[in-house]
């Protein structure tokens, strides 16, 4: 291009938007672009130390747009736990310029795990246990910033290896929470019938991870071949009348083409009632992959179009109004033997859940209860295969149905597909995050939007601060002439910054 | 004995039977949920704050219907719990619950009349009413007895519908209005009243009326369900009573207004 070139040039991409987002490298916060290319979506950084970055963020522009008018007026909590200071994302959390409260609060128990996968966002491995103790004071602050908190989900690590998980559950019961799910691998439900009782008695919903139907994903994702030990947990549960959703981590070159038969596996197996699919998020443990080609929303959906024989069609997948509408996708369907009724085919979604371009709420009678029992189902609260969910669907379509069932029975056929893409350095935008209602809640007190919690080093921070002051008990087993010296703060090192003896992982 | 006239049902032993009964029934169950009162466990929990419910205090649920809140109590707040209730098969159902329980709480349950409770003088730190109140037949003489089995400076933790006087849907002076505590409450200021000439001094009070907005939504949910169930079965079997269509609009509206709320208030014995 040494020529001398006198005809302007169009540029190749549409200027869509300026937000802020991390440095992959150091996570400084840094201004984005949110450019359009080819119908794809792209956001382009520069960081001064670390120079330029560009990755995709969704594979469809039309799709990535049209979502904005899904956006809901937020909910302001009770209380706040932070002041703004250093501005977003540094200040989680909730920090009281935050738009929306929480819909679902995370507990992660502990870092360990009875698995060693290669990708894991959490970056499970030695680390801390939380005591009962705490996770109760978790809880009621919890309470203390909800009043009315929909769902508690416990997590970790492998929340199943920790020996107080079931009076965690309980506690998060008795608290009047009113969905607690646990996450977890399967591998204990599989093998262990005690557990497997006392979790059945206690009854959480089961988010169950579940990322194909080929030994060959388990190994690349998981590291080992466990596709008896899910199928073997998913009949277990089956049998003890336990509910479970399945939460399949997507990645390109691995199971993109697992999609569709997740989704049709899930809707014959009797203890699925929904399925989640989830982008790999690479931060904490991933495999190596290419920003310009990761996997996103529109990738997903089309895949179930693609892989289910006409099954659905794109716009059976909507937008989640009370997140940032480009994170979530959810869909519902009637299930009734081989028959399969997307409830966006009943009713004109959009229209009770489009907040911008049209107000005017539909003519029927009802409308109101409809938008409301929409709002429920289209919100990351909504927990697949409970009773408040079967209402809120027979609420939302009660006039198109014939339901024949009894209330306990109708939850069994309504199906549940959501499709979240959390964030990672790559993808991260402060926009989205200011209105995250996944929380990671803290033994501080505090509950930490969950891509912030996982990109901007709120982990790294909080699992040093919780295994220095767990190390001391755990590290000094030798020196027992002290006993009661990890009692003493005074002698707790600070927790920032100095690297913990227990840290292995790489 | 003071006896309020106005529900004949509540006159007879045998028609406090029926009516705790009437609380483990299914349909009580479907307005109410498990812990038979609005707001659920939440409530309770936050009156049990508001009571400074402490380790180791020697708690009475008063008509503790299927035990759910007692239960809870006994864990949130480490108390010895003591359930007491009519119901029959509330007492069983508890007793089955709590021995089943894969989390052991400390509780116990005893079947008995809430308004003559079978335990010895300043047996208790803290007795608990939830939704109860507005159903003894004789309020002052049950608060009395509450007196007794209080130590000198134990809490009393009541919570309850309000109804404001003459503003009841006459629909909901009913089986329905009697099982939503609606149809022999007191008005909001009627409570405190009632503790302070029982020789209460009142602590704390909140209004929780939101719980009976919230309540009403998920019945409006429920309700839903059974509707488009068409002639197949009505939600609570055949004691389910024919609501208008506009009914919960204008209870809702009642709470809105303020003729209807729910209130929570803490009092200590200071005798």
């Amino acid at each position: 291009m040494a020529t001398t070139n006198h005809t302007k040039q169009d540029a190749d991409f549409i200027f869509h938007e300026l937000t802020r987002s991390i440095c992959p490298e150091c996570k400084t916060v840094i201004d984005a672009q949110v450019i359009i290319r080819d119908n794809k979506v792209y956001m382009r950084k520069r960081c001064p130390e670390h120079g330029w970055f560009e990755g995709i963020i969704s594979s469809d522009a039309e799709m990535y747009v049209g979502s904005v008018r899904f956006n809901k007026p937020g909910t302001i909590p009770l209380d706040f736990s932070t002041e703004v200071k250093d501005g977003c994302p540094l200040d989680c959390g909730l920090c009281p310029e935050h738009k929306q409260h929480i819909c679902l609060a995370l507990i992660e128990v502990n870092t360990g795990c009875n698995l060693d996968c290669p990708i894991c966002f959490a970056d499970a491995g030695i680390g801390y246990n939380l005591t009962l103790e705490q996770v109760e004071s978790m809880l009621d602050r919890f309470v203390e910033i909800e009043g009315d908190p929909e769902v508690v989900q416990f997590s970790g690590g492998e929340p199943t290896i920790h020996p107080q998980l079931p009076e965690m559950i309980q506690a998060a019961k008795d608290r009047g929470i009113r969905q607690v799910m646990i996450n977890t691998n399967g591998v204990r439900l599989a093998h262990d019938d005690k557990f497997l009782a006392t979790m059945a008695a206690l009854d959480p919903v089961v988010y169950f991870q579940f990322d194909g139907l080929r030994e060959d994903t388990y190994r690349t994702i998981r590291g080992e071949p466990l596709l008896d030990t899910k199928m073997r947990a998913l009949d277990r549960l089956a049998d003890a009348g336990m509910t479970a959703v399945l939460v399949a981590a997507i990645e390109r070159h691995v199971n993109t083409d697992e999609v569709g038969p997740i989704v049709e596996f899930g809707l014959k197996h009797p203890a699925v009632s929904g399925v989640v699919f989830q982008p790999v998020t690479h931060v904490g443990r991933h495999i190596e992959f290419d920003p310009m080609t990761r996997v996103t929303i529109p990738d997903i959906i089309h895949g179930i179009v693609d892989q289910t024989n006409g099954r659905f069609v794109l716009e059976d997948f909507v937008p989640v109004p009370c997140c940032f509408p480009t994170c979530q996708v959810n869909s519902y369907l009637f299930v009734d033997g081989d028959s399969v009724t997307p409830l966006p085919r009943l009713l004109e979604i959009d229209q009770y859940l489009d907040y911008i371009t049209n107000r005017a709420l539909p003519k029927a009678p009802n409308a109101a209860d409809i938008q409301t029992a929409l709002e429920g189902l289209w919100s990351a609260s909504a927990v697949a295969g409970t009773e408040k969910t079967a209402g809120q669907f027979e609420c939302a379509c009660g006039p198109g149905l014939d339901l024949p069932y009894e209330i306990n029975h109708l939850k069994d056929h309504i199906f549940q597909i959501a499709i979240k893409d959390f964030l990672d350095a790559w993808t991260f935008n402060v926009k989205q995050v200011m209105k995250c209602c996944v929380g990671i809640l803290t033994p501080d007190g505090r509950a930490i939007p969950f891509c912030a919690y996982n990109s901007v080093g709120y982990r790294e921070q909080i699992r040093d601060q919780l295994v220095q002051q767990q190390g001391h008990q755990r590290l000094r087993p030798l020196s027992l002439a002290n006993p009661t010296e990890s009692d003493d703060p005074g002698n707790v090192p600070s927790p920032l910054n100095a690297p913990s003896p227990l840290m292995e992982e790489s | 004995m003071r006896v309020s006239v106005k529900h004949p049902m509540l006159n007879t032993y045998s028609a406090k039977i029926c009516c705790a009964d009437l609380y483990s029934s299914k349909l009580a169950r479907l307005i109410l949920g498990d812990s038979l009162h609005p707001g659920g466990l939440r409530a309770t929990n936050r009156l049990g704050r508001a009571m400074g419910l402490q380790p180791g205090w020697r708690v009475l649920d008063l008509a503790c219907g299927l035990g759910t809140s007692a239960t809870a109590l006994s864990r949130v707040f480490r108390c010895h719990v003591t359930g007491l209730d009519l119901g029959a098969e509330a007492a069983q159902t508890s007793r089955q619950r709590a021995f089943g329980d894969p989390i052991p709480a400390d509780v116990a349950f005893v079947r008995g009349d809430a308004e003559m409770p079978p335990f010895r003088s300043g047996t208790f730190d803290a007795v608990v009413i939830e939704c109860a109140t507005s159903l003894f037949a004789d309020k002052p003489a049950a608060i009395a007895e509450v007196r007794r089995l209080l130590r000198t400076g134990g809490v009393i933790g009541l919570s309850d519908v309000t109804v404001e006087p003459g503003t009841l849907p006459p629909e909901l002076d009913s089986t329905v209005g009697m099982m939503l505590c609606l149809t022999d409450a007191l008005p909001a200021g009627g409570y405190p009243q009632l503790l302070a000439s029982g020789g209460f001094e009142i602590l704390d009070r909140a209004d929780l009326s939101d719980e009976v907005l919230s309540l009403l939504a998920d019945l409006r949910n429920r309700m839903a369900i059974w509707n488009g169930l068409g002639p197949t079965g009505s939600p609570g079997g055949d004691d389910w009573p024919d609501f208008p269509p506009d009914l919960l609009d204008r209870v809702e509206a009642s709470v809105t207004r303020g003729d209807i709320g729910y209130w929570l208030y803490v009092a200590r014995n200071l005798a």
